[in-house]
């Protein structure tokens, strides 16, 4: 169904949206396509731009092209087998996808799940945050023009993966999660793993914050970049670092605490800066309150099942619905699943935190420098497969 | 629990069901043009726009927003019922911004127009398909009654599944909308006809 | 007094060049990281969740725990099993008049799995068909080396494989 705004658009060049784009106000300025295929856009996301010499006056991202209709797919799959796509969604972070859908279903079918089975889940969704944080991290100075602190995040990142195969098998798009529980148990050789981790992890921090954080340039690129005010995370919906950055200490794991997050001592730390640094800081702070996490988790660790023995093969909700929310590294997000009391559901939602995240580009880059736009675009840590869905 | 800024929303019907279960605080029907009065009191009141989403129920497209706070937990739930033949739904772009890309992703989906958005235009989708994927065939949709208005069950009587159940609020939900759910198929044609005669009938 | 907070704010910024100098010029002269493959091969492959596999029966290797029943393939969310069932040969009776009751059924035959073809370009590994196996017949491989030119062989008959699998032990 085609839109047509006046008869100019089918005159100008382009595809549809640069047609629709470029039949703005000003006739002298530069419309450039940052993306779909952009180092620096951290996915497939495509960034039309109207450019007065190196300013940006306006800036419209163009979504769509990993769009998979992965809602769609809920609908046509019985519930348990609709768990591999969760993985897909978030590919960083997920571990977090799986838990909110599990979450979200365990509520509609009143499903019980272990303490062990809820420690073991904090224990592998903190492990993935700190993992997704150090991808992040790495990829964000990599788009500022440093090329050696990603490999450094790997060597961090590889311990993580390696510890994550133990239990579930995969590097990165973990399945690992089922309704009741998980799917396997902790060894010695991953509890023992897990503590080396911790330790080295710390001993490697200080070496970040040397090399990169207390660096010249990098502050630089990063202090009052993209102010992100609280009157705008509002009316956008920003959750995660990009809103604790911005000194809104909301963090799902104490606003609306899930499984037994309520039983550890973490910080949630936020920055008042609200620029890319503010955000920059929340996060590398969210790895030591991570790590602080696991720590009590694994001295906390319970004996008993890994999963609900009565946990049902085949689930079959009473009709109704739900909405479930989880922190990610990238924010909230959310699961919303309908039932109607089949083995299939009826609808599936998923409120993905990059989403609203990166819908307050637009008005954000408005005025600033092309450079500083690609490190507005990093610092909000985005993962386009969790906006296109 | 209907918060303060929304006291005197006209035409709401409270959908009263387990906070336990679905995670809303607040969950209202509304009418269309009634959401963006509604919208405007819940960003004066220092809300956030979580997600808008849409679901094709037998009644109509029926359009979900979610708002949540910041300081504590407040989940509001409002959501209206736009027709099948002729979905329109007033913005709400221009109070929440995000709106404008929620709005265009129903609007992808399920084809609801939502008039006064500034540039309704595909944005997941591509700009020529013609298919609105999230729409069910009309043999597929279900009642909106069953899944959404679910009235709690009256109090159990003092059996020991009962106490049990009164226990723990996950298993009590689950035992309530199990009873129900047979109640239901039995019932729904009728409450759904009363419930429309009485209109506004927060009950 | 702004010159003054000028001259320790590019003082103390290149400082913070020389200690990043610093921190990247040790890691240079550290031992490297990275394996080279395949002169130097990883250690944890044991863990890895390669495409599934048939697991033997503990008291007679040479057959499969799977019995053909096409759970998995109920259970797969990608439909990437195709497998049929098949009955095993009845074992001659030695003495069939002594064992044999008067007016006693004929035991039913047992069934195995009489072929099994993975489409591995469809399966996302996700476990559904491993934790639904009624017998435990499926299990991952740790196959990590798995690598395809065509399509056609990424279809993986686990039959054969086991077969190929039961006679390797039982040989050489």
């Amino acid at each position: 169904m085609n839109q047509t705004a006046t008869n100019d658009v089918d005159v100008l060049a382009g595809d549809y949206y640069t047609r629709h784009f470029a039949a703005g106000p000003n006739d002298d300025t530069l419309i450039l396509n940052m993306g779909p295929q952009h180092p620096s856009t951290h996915g497939v996301l495509r960034i039309v731009l109207e450019m007065d010499g190196e300013y940006i006056l306006r800036a419209e991202p163009v979504l769509g092209y990993i769009h998979r209709m992965q809602e769609k797919m809920g609908e046509n799959r019985a519930y348990l087998q609709y768990f591999p796509n969760m993985g897909r969604v978030d590919y960083l972070h997920a571990l977090a996808w799986n838990w909110a859908y599990a979450g979200a279903v365990e509520r509609l079918a009143g499903i019980e799940v272990p303490p062990r089975a809820e420690y073991l889940r904090v224990i592998s969704c903190e492990m993935n945050r700190i993992c997704s944080h150090l991808l992040w991290w790495g990829a964000y100075i990599l788009d500022l023009g440093a090329f050696t602190p990603i490999l450094y995040a790997f060597v961090d990142r590889e311990e993580i993966m390696d510890l994550l195969q133990i239990i579930t098998g995969s590097r990165l798009t973990y399945c690992y999660f089922t309704f009741g529980g998980v799917t396997a148990d902790a060894t010695p050789a991953f509890i023992d793993g897990t503590r080396a981790f911790i330790k080295s992890m710390r001993s490697r921090l200080p070496m970040f914050k040397g090399l990169v954080t207390d660096n010249l340039i990098l502050r630089k690129r990063c202090e009052e970049i993209g102010v992100i005010d609280l009157d705008m995370a509002r009316r956008y919906g920003a959750t995660g670092p990009v809103l604790r950055g911005s000194g809104v200490a909301c963090d799902t794991r104490r606003h609306e605490p899930y499984s037994c997050y309520n039983e550890f001592d973490f910080a949630i730390p936020t920055a008042s800066t609200c620029d890319a640094m503010g955000r920059y800081l929340v996060r590398m702070d969210e790895i030591s309150e991570s790590l602080k996490i696991l720590e009590q988790a694994l001295d906390m660790l319970p004996d008993g099942p890994f999963v609900n023995p009565k946990a049902p093969r085949k689930v079959k909700p009473a009709a109704g619905e739900t909405y479930f929310s989880v922190e990610s590294a990238r924010g909230k997000v959310g699961v919303y699943v309908q039932s109607d009391g089949s083995t299939t559901p009826y609808r599936v939602k998923l409120r993905a935190p990059c989403f609203s995240n990166l819908s307050l580009f637009a008005e954000l880059s408005a005025g600033t420098l092309l450079a500083d736009a690609v490190s507005i675009l990093g610092s909000l840590d985005l993962v386009i497969p969790e906006i296109d869905r | 629990m209907i918060p303060a800024c929304l006291a005197g929303l006209a035409h709401a019907r409270t959908v009263d069901s387990a906070t336990a279960r679905t995670g809303f605080t607040t969950n209202l029907a509304l009418e269309p043009a009634a959401v963006h009065d509604a919208a405007a009191a819940l960003y004066k009141a220092g809300y956030f726009l979580e997600c808008i989403s849409g679901a094709d129920f037998a009644e109509g497209f029926e359009v979900l927003y979610t708002f949540d706070r910041f300081e504590k937990p407040e989940r509001v739930a409002l959501r209206t019922l736009a027709p099948h033949d002729a979905p329109v739904v007033p913005t709400i772009a221009d109070i929440f911004h995000g709106a404008l890309w929620h709005e265009r992703e129903c609007f992808d989906f399920y084809g609801v127009r939502f008039e006064g958005h500034p540039s309704l235009l595909p944005l997941l989708l591509p700009d020529d398909m013609e298919l609105r994927p999230l729409v069910k065939a009309p043999e597929a949709r279900k009642s909106r009654e069953a899944i959404v208005f679910q009235t709690p069950a009256p109090p159990a009587a003092a059996d020991s599944a009962g106490e049990k159940a009164a226990a723990d609020p996950e298993a009590k939900a689950k035992a309530k909308a199990a009873a129900l759910a047979k109640a239901k198929a039995k019932a729904a044609k009728t409450a759904s006809e009363t419930a429309q005669a009485a209109g506004g009938d927060p009950a | 007094m702004s010159l003054v907070k000028n001259i320790c704010d590019t003082a103390s910024g290149l400082y913070s060049l020389l200690v990043g100098l610093a921190i990247t010029g040790k890691n240079f002269a550290s031992p490297q990281l990275t394996i080279h493959y395949p002169r130097q091969e990883v250690t944890n492959l044991d863990t890895y969740r390669g495409h599934i596999e048939l697991v033997p029966l503990e008291d007679n290797p040479i057959l499969s725990c799977c019995v053909g029943c096409g759970m998995c393939a109920k259970s797969c969310p990608s439909g990437c099993i195709t497998v049929e069932s098949k009955e095993l040969p009845k074992p001659p009776a030695i003495e069939p008049l002594a064992s044999a009751e008067p007016g006693a059924k004929p035991a039913k035959a047992k069934r195995t799995v009489g072929s099994f073809i993975l489409n591995y370009s469809l399966c996302s590994l996700c476990g559904q068909c491993v934790r639904s196996c009624p017998s435990d017949g499926l299990r991952f491989s740790t196959n990590v080396y798995f690598a395809a030119r065509t399509r056609a062989e990424m279809t993986i008959d686990l039959v054969e494989r086991f077969n190929r699998q039961a006679a390797g032990k039982k040989g050489a």
